[in-house]
């Protein structure tokens, strides 16, 4: 059973870890949203609210040194907010860095729980420390959370209307559990122990009065509440804090040192212990003395209609006080803990972290339904069966839908991963002295989640590539002609079965004489070989292919081009480059939406079937024999007055019979060329679930995969992209 | 599962109850029926806690419910021995004013 416990702390802490990442993530972008406007106040709170998110729960965590670091910020920033300190360029630099520093810390305790920081972490947070300290409202010492307007004391209350005030010197914590607190594996101990840890527990009361008899009680439920009289230097959020993580399961009620009478009363009457006995508490405890509990109980006997020491309350009587209780100025901090909340629930409302596993296992069987539905729509064909085919029309059309739907959940809109691109814009272009513009476009471009994390690390390579080569300095630009400050877009959008994205810039373009001479130095082309522009570019994604004249440490090094593209092919995608001198370079990535469920169409050669993603073909027509003879040699049709290769895919999967009278071509297109394939038959849509086939397989150049058919027949998928792109159908001249 | 209870009745009113592991969530319940079932009548209870391995806040939930039903039905309760992990969670809770 143990096991089971420690389990759901690995869990709770994976959880941190992923939720700190995502704070961290929100962090940056706040950041860099102030810094383009000093008074985004919206921008600044979701700023402070990060922070103070990844230090309560680091704190419950037991990552004292993250604890530690983050409140420097939350101080600085909670100053911001109230007007007293001021936001600047600098500091918004320097929070830039804790935002890696605290970045490369999550990452040393996720490694190792018990991760000892090496002196390079230390030196760093010293040296960030030393400098965020002359933000610090506060001044120095860093544990000193107390707002620099309330002169080290919070505020009296406005309870109070009568300034009566408490003499105790100390905090009142008053907490009542949820029932379910232990089964959600949450132990309050825990929790008290933590907080014992951060201040002083002068007493405690533990209030057992809603415990029932053995014979009546589950003992896994929790009965219990406590009071606690408590002594630290924190602030409320402070407290608040260390009973975050079950906020949930347990109602939690803190009175600041010397509180007014009147929030006394308002605990008693919020509890559900009769007064009596909760008075007797806190003076037990020590918050309350002997007089003010008196004039306590007096006026919370008043309020309730009761005469003086009146006992047993009459329940309508605390209802009505609860009501009217409502209608009370409520402090400051309550509302913003309560809409701070309303704004976690709102997030957790919105989204549910799934294990990619299962999500995987759905496609499986999502897959293996697809497949057998089209066996049955297939059977019901043949036996012709007017009802049962209609009913097999119904469910083909909703097992179209879940597969959609299935599919949708693993689109992620690229848009985040885009706005992460900004800090390294930011950050380069500081360190290279160019003024950028960074555009997005169609950030809201949906694409498979693991494609997004691998694409992640090609674009980083171009935008660098961009910064550091294409976008001159800024008087190297006027001198040019154009305005100071570059421009960076990236892009993405659809294109006819594929995502493109696009990372372009108003730079100096590729200098065609450089490539050239280095093409000819290492042999790819003959000294006076006539080349296209386009040819010559791509070489530059050839390994080892650099003609920067200065290596700097961003880029250069002729590697990394080639880098790119291996790994865009990698994932069944194509890269291309444009670039006019002088005019900017284009770089356009093409990325197949790659799911294991396409919509195919379904073509016939020779007897054998063959699927083409439907989303590549462009048009079907039909072809006579004697349209294409004479042409054996060219493979090239008149297609409305453009020329479009094509190629006979009989003869390409070596089938030598004699062709019929009739052919259909079908015109397909990926990354804006277009090739025609000469088939024999079309058999029409098909929904296709991708079979890889087998490593023996592996040397299939224009196969993808495979699919079963409803009858059990295998089908081939084509490599539309790889057949466009390959020797056969680029010489015959498709540019 | 994790806990041993050794119940030995000392006297006409009056037995002892030696717990042996982990007082906690996960053996509560268990601790439940074995005093509901065995610990009729008896008046006078002693608890020998020294070995309790662990003990967490429904564990000591526990330790009061039956504090209260004794004290209620007129016997009297004492911890003999409270062990490390007993002492600690008493110390942290304090006694609860009952």
């Amino acid at each position: 059973m143990s096991s089971r416990k420690k389990y759901d702390i690995k869990k709770a802490r994976e959880t941190f870890f992923a939720e700190s990442a995502e704070m961290l993530g929100s962090m940056e972008a706040c950041l860099l949203n102030i810094e383009k406007d000093f008074n985004d106040m919206d921008s600044i709170n979701a700023l402070f609210r990060a922070v103070h998110t990844i230090k309560g729960s680091s704190g419950m965590f037991n990552l004292g040194e993250i604890e530690r670091f983050t409140h420097i910020i939350e101080n600085i920033l909670d100053g911001i907010r109230n007007g007293i300190g001021v936001i600047d360029g600098t500091l918004i630099s320097i929070l830039l860095e804790c935002h890696d520093y605290i970045k490369l810390l999550l990452e040393t305790f996720e490694r190792e729980e018990s991760a000892v920081l090496s002196s390079d972490l230390i030196n760093a947070r010293d040296d960030l420390t030393s400098r965020l300290n002359r933000y610090d409202p506060a001044g120095s010492p860093p544990v000193s959370p107390l707002r620099a307007g309330s002169g080290g004391r919070p505020e009296p209350s406005e309870n109070s209307p009568d300034g009566l005030h408490v003499s105790s010197d100390h905090w009142h914590i008053s907490l009542r559990f949820g029932k379910d607190v232990f089964r959600n594996g949450l132990d309050p101990q825990s929790f008290i122990t933590y907080l014992g840890g951060k201040g002083q527990i002068i007493n405690i009361a533990a209030i057992a009065d809603a415990l029932p008899c053995l014979a009546d009680m589950d003992p896994e439920s929790c009965y219990l509440g406590f009071e606690i009289a408590y002594q630290g230097a924190v602030d409320k959020r402070a407290i608040e804090d260390v009973f975050e993580f079950m906020k949930d399961d347990c109602e939690l009620r803190i009175l600041p040192p010397q509180s007014g009478i009147g929030e006394y009363v308002n605990l008693i009457n919020n509890l559900n212990e009769p007064p009596m006995r909760i008075g007797d508490i806190l003076m037990k405890v020590g918050s309350l003395t002997e007089g003010e509990l008196r004039v306590a109980l007096a006026r919370q006997a008043a309020l309730s209609g009761g005469g003086p020491g009146t006992e047993a309350q009459p329940l309508l009587g605390r209802i009505m006080v609860e009501d009217k209780m409502v209608h009370k100025p409520v402090l400051d901090a309550a509302l913003e803990k309560q809409a701070a909340l309303l704004k976690a629930e709102e997030h957790r409302c919105r989204s549910i972290r799934i294990d990619s596993e299962k999500l995987d296992e759905l496609i499986n069987i999502v897959g293996e339904l697809v497949i057998t539905g089209a066996a049955v729509k297939q059977a019901s064909e043949s036996c012709g069966e007017s009802t049962l085919l209609q009913s097999v029309l119904t469910m083909s059309r909703l097992v179209e839908d879940v597969r959609d739907k299935i599919m949708n959940i693993r689109m992620v809109q690229i848009g985040d991963t885009f706005t992460r691109f900004e800090r390294i814009v930011r950050d380069l272009s500081r360190e290279t002295g160019k003024e950028v513009d960074f555009i997005i476009n169609g950030g809201d471009t949906e694409l498979d989640k693991t494609l997004i994390e691998k694409i992640t690390d090609p674009i980083l390579h171009l935008i660098r590539n961009s910064l550091d080569h294409g976008i001159d300095e800024p008087d190297e630009r006027e001198r040019r002609g154009k305005p100071r400050r570059g421009s960076l877009r990236l892009n993405a959008y659809h294109e006819t079965g594929s995502v493109v994205i696009e990372v372009a810039d108003d730079g100096s373009g590729l200098d065609r004489d450089g490539i050239y001479g280095k093409a000819v130095e290492l042999g790819y082309i003959q000294p006076d070989q006539a080349i296209s522009d386009n040819e010559l570019f791509q070489l530059i994604f050839e390994p080892g292919f650099s003609t920067a004249r200065k290596v700097t440490n961003i880029s250069g090094r002729g590697v990394g081009m080639d880098v790119v593209k291996r790994n865009i092919e990698a994932l069944r995608g194509s890269v291309i480059l444009e670039s006019g001198e002088g005019a900017g370079t284009t770089v356009r990535i093409h990325m197949p939406l790659t799911l294991a469920i396409i919509d195919g169409f379904m073509v016939q050669v020779r007897g054998s079937y063959y699927v083409i993603p439907l989303d590549m073909v462009r048009e079907v027509f039909e072809i006579t024999g004697d349209e294409l003879a004479g042409r054996e040699g060219a493979n090239i049709i008149n297609l409305r007055g453009e020329v479009l290769p094509f190629m006979r895919l009989c003869e390409f999967f070596g089938a030598n019979e004699e062709a019929p009278g009739t052919e259909f071509v079908v015109v397909v297109e990926y990354a804006r060329k277009r090739a025609g394939l000469l088939v024999e038959a079309l058999i029409g849509e098909f929904q296709t679930v991708i079979k890889p086939l087998g490593r023996l397989f592996s040397g299939l150049q224009w196969v993808s995969g495979a699919t079963i058919l409803g009858t059990g027949d295998v089908a081939l998928i084509l490599d539309v992209p790889r057949l466009i792109q390959s020797g056969r159908l680029a010489q015959t001249g498709a540019a | 599962m994790k806990l041993k209870v050794v119940i030995r009745k000392t006297g006409e009113d009056e037995a002892v109850v030696a717990l042996e592991g982990e007082v906690t969530i996960y053996t509560v319940q268990k601790l439940r029926e074995a005093f509901l079932a065995r610990m009729k009548g008896t008046c006078d209870l002693k608890l020998d806690l020294s070995r309790v391995s662990k003990i967490d806040t429904a564990g000591y939930q526990f330790l009061l419910a039956v504090k209260r039903e004794y004290l209620s039905a007129g016997g009297c309760v004492s911890y003999a021995d409270a062990g490390g992990e007993v002492q600690r969670i008493l110390d942290l809770y304090g006694t609860a004013i009952c």
